[in-house]
C-alpha cells in the first residue's frame, strides 16, 4: 500500500511536467504577441522591443522555456504586468477564496447528494424515487449564475438571511459569505452525485453477495449501508473527484455572480487585460490542483477496491 | 426421525392482473439426516423453491399465494423479514452456486465469516477468530490464519466454494440448502467440494438439500430425490427407485441424457423441446408436448401426484 502510493506521487512529476510544457507552448503559439497586444498597433518599435526586453519575450524560447521551468520549481511565475506584484503573492491570496468555494460546494452535494441516491435506489420505481430524479434533472440543467441570482433574490432580498456578495473577515464572517455561493454550486452537484449514487447501488443490488449477506441473516438495512454502499462508491468518488476540479476552474461564474474575489476572477481579468505571465499562472495552477485532486482519487480507489491494491 | 423441513402445497405466482403460476402445489418433507436432491432442468422451479424457504424471493415481481413452509413447527410463510433474519445464517444455511460472486469483493474472508457470528452468537472478537480458524480448518483450507485477511480475489473458486461452506456451517445449521455447489467448478475441484460436503454432513448429522442437475452429483451424494418440471414435483423417491426405476418420462429422459464413460459412442439422447415459458404453460399434463408418449388424455387433463409405493410419488396417467 505505502509502495503503490509512493509510486502513484511519483507517476505525478511526469504528468506535471507535460501539462506545464503543454501550457508553455500553446500560450506562445497563440497568434498575439503580448508586448503587440499591450502596446496596441500603433506602438513604435522600440518601444515593442523596450517591452519585450523587460518581459523577457526577446529570448530565444528554448530559454525562455527553461527559465519557465524554473520559476515553477520555485513556484515564482514573476509579476503581474497589469498590477505589478508578485503573482506568488497574489495567487496564494486568491488561492483558498477558491479553496474553500470548491471544497465547501463538494461538501453540499456530497451531503445530499448520496444520502438521498441509496434512498432512491432502495425506493426505485416508487413515487418519491421519481421525485428525487426530476429534481435532480432540474438541478444538472440549472446554470450556475442562474441559481446563484435566484437564490441571491430569495435569501438575500425576500429573506434577508445571508449577504450577497464579498467574501467577508474573519472565520464567521467567512462562512456568512460563503452560503449562498457554496449552496448554489452544491445544490447542482448534488443531483450528479445523486443520480451516480443510485444507479451505482442499483448495478450491485442484484448481485450474488447480495444474496449471500441475507442469506447470512444480515438485516436488509445493513446489507444496503454496509455490503452495497461499499461497492457502489467507486463511481461516486470519481465524480465527486471531477467535481472538485471542474469546481476550482469553473467557479468563474460564480465568482461573478457573487462579487467574490478568487482565481477565476484572476484568470479571466488576465485575459482581459492581456496579462499573460499571471494566466500562466493561473493554468499551472489549475492543472496542479486536477493532477492533486486525480491523485486523491486514485489513491481512494485502491482503499475502496482490494482488487486495485498491488 | 424427525421431520426438519415440510413444505406444504407451496404456491408461487407472479404478481400482476395476470398471475403466473411459478410454483404449483409443491409437497415435500426432509426427514432429520436426509440428503434430498431437487432436480430439474433451468426454469423448473429448482431456486424459486430455494428462494421460497429462505424468504428471499424477490420483493417484487413475484409471491407466495399460498402454502406452509414448516421448519421443524415453525410456519415460515407468516415470518417478518426481521424473524427470517434470525433463522437465516442460524437454523437454514445456504451454499448458492456461484462462488466466484457470491463472496462480497470489498472485505476480506475473516470479515465476511465473522458476519455471521455477530447476527447470531454474542461471541467476542476472540471466540470469533478462534472459531473462523476452526471451520477454515474443516473445509480443508491450507493455512486459514492467513486465509481470515485475504480478499475473495485473492483465492481460488474451489476455495471460495469452501469459504461459503464454513460460512454456512458457522452456526451448526439445521438444515444446508446447497444450490447448484458445483456446478460452477471444475470437475476435480466439484468431487472434492462434495467430498467436504459430505464428510461434514456424517460429522454432524446434518440435514441437506441439494439443488443440481447434474444427475451423477445425485448418484453419489443422496438418498431421495425430487424431480421438477416446469413448477410441479413429477416424480419422487429414494435414489435407487428413481435412478433404476424412473417412473415418468421425463425423469427416464434425464437419466438417458447422462453420457457414459467407456460405453460405446453413440448419440446421447435428449428430451425435444424446452422448459414452457411461464406464461405459456400448456393445459393438461404440463410435460405433454415434449414427452414421447403423451395420449389424448395427458393434454387434456391435468395428471395428479400420486402415490405408488411408500414414499414413491409420480405425477404421470402413464405411469413406466
Amino acid at each position: 500500500m505505502i509502495k503503490y502510493t509512493i509510486r502513484r506521487i511519483l507517476w505525478t512529476i511526469p504528468t506535471i511536467f507535460l501539462a506545464v510544457t503543454a501550457i508553455f507552448f500553446v500560450l506562445r503559439i497563440l497568434p498575439s504577441d503580448p508586448a503587440s497586444s499591450i502596446l496596441g498597433e500603433n506602438a513604435t518599435p522600440d518601444a515593442l522591443r523596450a517591452l519585450k526586453e523587460e518581459m523577457g519575450l526577446d529570448k530565444p524560447v528554448s530559454v525562455q522555456y527553461v527559465e519557465f521551468l524554473e520559476g515553477v520549481i520555485r513556484l515564482d511565475f514573476g509579476n503581474s504586468l497589469s498590477s505589478g506584484r508578485s503573482i506568488s503573492t497574489e495567487i496564494i491570496s486568491l488561492l483558498p477564496y477558491t479553496l474553500e468555494l470548491a471544497l465547501a460546494s463538494v461538501l453540499i452535494a456530497t451531503i445530499i447528494g448520496v444520502p438521498i441516491g441509496i434512498y432512491a435506489a432502495i425506493k426505485r420505481g416508487a413515487f418519491v424515487d421519481s421525485i428525487f430524479r426530476v429534481s435532480a434533472l432540474i438541478g444538472l440543467s440549472m446554470p450556475a449564475f442562474f441559481l446563484g441570482i435566484l437564490m441571491m433574490l430569495a435569501f438575500s432580498l425576500k429573506i434577508p438571511l445571508f449577504p450577497s456578495m464579498g467574501a467577508g473577515e474573519g472565520f464567521v464572517g467567512n462562512l456568512y459569505h460563503l452560503a449562498l455561493p457554496a449552496l448554489t454550486l452544491g445544490l447542482i452537484e448534488s443531483g450528479i452525485v445523486m443520480r451516480i449514487t443510485r444507479s451505482s447501488m442499483l448495478d450491485e443490488l442484484n448481485k450474488d453477495y447480495v444474496r449471500t449477506a441475507r442469506a447470512k441473516g444480515v438485516p436488509r438495512r445493513t446489507v444496503n449501508l454496509k455490503h452495497i454502499l461499499r461497492n457502489s462508491l467507486i463511481p461516486v468518488v470519481t465524480v465527486i473527484g471531477l467535481n472538485i476540479t471542474t469546481l476550482i476552474s469553473g467557479a468563474v461564474l460564480t465568482e461573478t455572480v457573487f462579487s467574490r474575489p478568487g482565481l477565476g476572477k484572476l484568470a479571466v481579468g488576465a485575459i482581459e487585460t492581456r496579462d499573460y505571465p499571471v494566466l500562466q499562472a493561473c493554468l499551472v495552477l489549475f492543472c496542479l490542483l486536477v493532477i492533486f485532486v486525480n491523485l486523491v482519487v486514485d489513491l481512494s480507489y485502491s482503499y475502496l477496491n482490494p482488487k486495485i491494491r498491488p | 426421525m424427525s421431520t426438519v423441513l415440510e413444505v406444504k402445497n407451496l404456491n408461487v405466482e407472479t404478481t400482476g392482473k395476470l398471475p403466473h403460476s411459478i410454483l404449483k402445489n409443491v409437497n415435500f418433507q426432509v426427514q432429520s439426516g436426509d440428503t434430498l436432491a431437487i432436480v430439474g432442468e433451468s426454469g423448473s422451479g429448482k431456486s424459486m423453491t430455494v428462494l421460497s424457504i429462505l424468504g428471499l424471493l424477490p420483493v417484487t415481481g413475484v409471491r407466495i399465494t399460498s402454502g406452509e413452509i414448516l421448519l421443524e413447527d415453525k410456519d415460515l410463510v407468516g415470518y417478518s423479514d426481521d424473524k427470517m433474519n434470525a433463522i437465516r445464517g442460524k437454523e437454514i444455511a445456504t451454499i448458492f452456486q456461484e462462488p466466484m460472486t457470491s463472496l462480497n469483493p470489498s472485505f476480506t474472508v475473516g470479515n465476511q465469516l465473522a458476519e455471521v457470528f455477530r447476527y447470531h452468537t454474542n461471541y467476542n472478537r476472540k471466540d470469533v477468530k478462534k472459531r473462523s480458524i476452526e471451520l477454515l480448518k474443516k473445509v480443508k483450507i491450507p493455512d486459514p490464519e492467513e486465509k481470515l485477511k485475504a480478499y475473495p480475489h485473492e483465492l481460488s473458486g474451489g476455495m471460495r466454494q469452501r469459504i461459503m461452506i464454513a460460512i454456512a456451517l458457522a452456526c451448526n445449521p439445521k438444515l444446508l440448502l446447497a444450490d447448484e455447489p458445483t456446478t460452477a467448478l471444475d470437475v476435480t475441484i466439484q468431487a472434492q467440494v462434495l467430498d467436504i460436503l459430505t464428510d461434514l454432513k456424517n460429522e454432524f448429522g446434518m440435514t441437506m438439500v441439494i439443488i443440481t442437475h447434474d444427475l451423477a452429483v445425485v448418484a453419489e451424494n443422496c438418498n431421495k430425490v425430487i424431480v421438477m418440471y416446469a413448477g410441479q414435483i413429477v416424480e419422487m423417491g429414494s435414489v435407487e427407485e428413481i435412478f433404476q426405476k424412473p417412473k415418468h418420462p421425463y425423469t427416464q429422459g434425464l437419466i438417458q441424457s447422462i453420457p457414459g464413460i467407456g460405453k460405446p459412442k453413440e448419440r446421447l439422447h435428449t428430451i425435444r423441446g424446452n422448459v414452457p415459458d411461464i406464461n405459456q404453460m400448456p393445459k393438461g399434463c404440463r410435460f405433454h408436448p415434449r414427452c414421447e408418449i403423451a395420449t389424448e388424455k395427458c393434454i387434456k387433463q391435468e395428471p395428479i401426484l400420486e402415490s405408488i409405493e411408500s414414499g414413491r410419488r409420480v405425477r404421470c396417467w402413464h405411469t413406466l
